[in-house]
């Protein structure tokens, strides 16, 4: 036996096993709390770093189409600038019409902004690292989100000032979900890379392309109404019982820089 | 090699996994570059001269223990899923190199880090069949694992062969 122990890799592993019993104790949480503060800031640097290299790269890639993008974005902020004025003016009524009827107001969520520090993008890991924490009021299992409402994922583990976000991306993600247009319900998990996928929609039930996916609710670890994307293509097996749908996703996981996290202990 | 030396390219390896790897992606696949580190530290751990130790077996494991760790903080599946896939995988390379490969040349130093690539996914997937249950990748296994390999494969090339051009050695055969 001590020679068996003596023996470099066993000794490792034995180690490594402690190492796992003491993490599951709690006892590794303030070396973890040190490590991700010491490193936060070289974190912010790297990554800020990758994202001006995609960027960079990007533009070399696509310059052609700049001019073309450009002027299709500025008639997109024209649309949408017209599209606020009128949902101003719905918000305004359904205000009125609630007190009217003696509805109870939804209280807002409070939003706490935070920066990504890190992405992790190795097989089964996938995940990102923001630079808020337990200290900031994060706790597990809070939902993620992108500016416009649009969903990123939900945290799955707090340190004292960074967490761990947990990406609808990710291939066990599994989301209760609505298609606006039609409140035809379905399931959306994760494929890699950005994508996604609407699986058991009934065949009967009418999905198009284009049309907006929002989360229902029902799971419960998303509230109602977030943004996750747009039905991309439709796939249909007649001698299946479910079709498929593909999604491009809202957020763009490739860019994403701020987060928000839903503070829905109010 | 100094032991402090081997911990700062490690975290700072660690820190550069999550920054810039994610944008590194080819094929939907990005480099695992802490355990292509280490993995470069244990083809040099046992294939270096006698006569000039840039790093003992000891602090090889000492690498392995912290470069699994901190691959297990950055990741989000349980502590120690990594740890225990890298031990896998740089035994394999201990193992190989003591009792197939004796001599280092480009075809061994391909097929150990097959081998090892091999030896961290199987251990990896086991892990997370056995604890968490479902395992699905979005893409079919094979295709990930093999874009991993030819990965870590040209990484590890030029990693090791850098070294070799620093250090100015020719002759590699196994320490064991």
């Amino acid at each position: 036996m001590k020679k068996l122990i003596r023996k470099p890799a066993v000794l490792t592993l034995f180690i490594i096993i402690g190492l796992i019993f003491l993490n599951n104790y709690g006892l590794l949480e303030k070396p973890k709390e040190i490590f991700f503060r010491l490193a936060s800031s070289f974190q912010k640097t790297a990554y800020r770093s990758g994202l001006w290299l995609n960027d960079f790269i990007g533009l070399l890639k696509h310059q052609e189409r700049l001019n073309e993008e450009n002027i299709y974005f500025l008639e997109e902020n024209q649309k949408l600038e017209g599209i606020i004025v009128e949902l101003k003016e719905a918000e305004r009524e359904n205000k009125f019409l609630r007190q009217q009827l003696n509805l109870e107001e939804k209280e807002p969520s409070r939003l706490i902004l935070a920066e990504v520090i890190g992405q992790n993008s190795v097989n089964f890991g996938q995940g990102l690292l923001i630079n808020k924490g337990r200290k900031d009021g994060l706790e597990e299992g809070m939902a993620v989100i992108a500016v416009g409402n649009r969903l990123v994922g939900r945290i799955t583990r707090v340190f004292d000032s960074s967490a761990q976000v947990f990406l609808i991306t990710h291939p066990n993600s599994r989301i209760n979900i609505l298609i606006q247009e039609t409140e035809v319900k379905g399931i959306v998990k994760g494929e890699s890379d950005s994508g996604l996928i609407i699986d058991w929609l009934d065949q009967k039930e009418e999905i198009k392309t284009g049309q907006t996916v929002v989360t229902s609710g029902l799971d419960g670890f998303f509230q109602k109404g977030l943004l996750i994307g747009w039905v991309e293509e439709v796939i249909v097996n007649q001698s299946q019982v479910f079709k498929k749908a593909k999604v491009k996703s809202a957020a763009d996981f490739k860019r994403i820089e701020r987060v928000f996290v839903i503070d829905s202990r109010l | 090699m100094k032991l402090f030396f081997v911990i700062f390219v490690l975290l700072l390896t660690a820190i550069l996994q999550a920054g810039l790897a994610p944008f590194l992606k080819i094929f939907g696949n990005s480099p695992n570059l802490i355990f292509i580190l280490i993995l470069s530290l244990a083809v040099l751990t046992f294939y270096q001269p006698a006569d000039k130790i840039l790093i003992t077996e000891k602090q090889l494991w000492i690498s392995v223990i912290l470069a699994g760790l901190s691959a297990d903080l950055f990741s989000i599946l349980p502590m120690g899923f990594l740890s225990l896939s890298f031990l896998g995988a740089i035994y394999s390379v201990s193992w190989f190199s003591g009792n197939v490969f004796g001599r280092l040349n480009f075809w061994t130093l391909l097929i150990l880090v097959l081998i090892a690539t091999l030896f961290y996914n199987l251990i990896l997937i086991g892990l997370i069949r056995l604890i968490i249950g479902e395992l699905t990748l979005g893409r079919p296994l094979f295709y990930s694992v093999f874009l991993e390999i030819v990965y870590n494969i040209i990484l590890v090339w030029l990693i090791f062969y850098g070294i070799k051009k620093i250090f100015g050695q020719n002759r590699y055969t196994s320490r064991h």
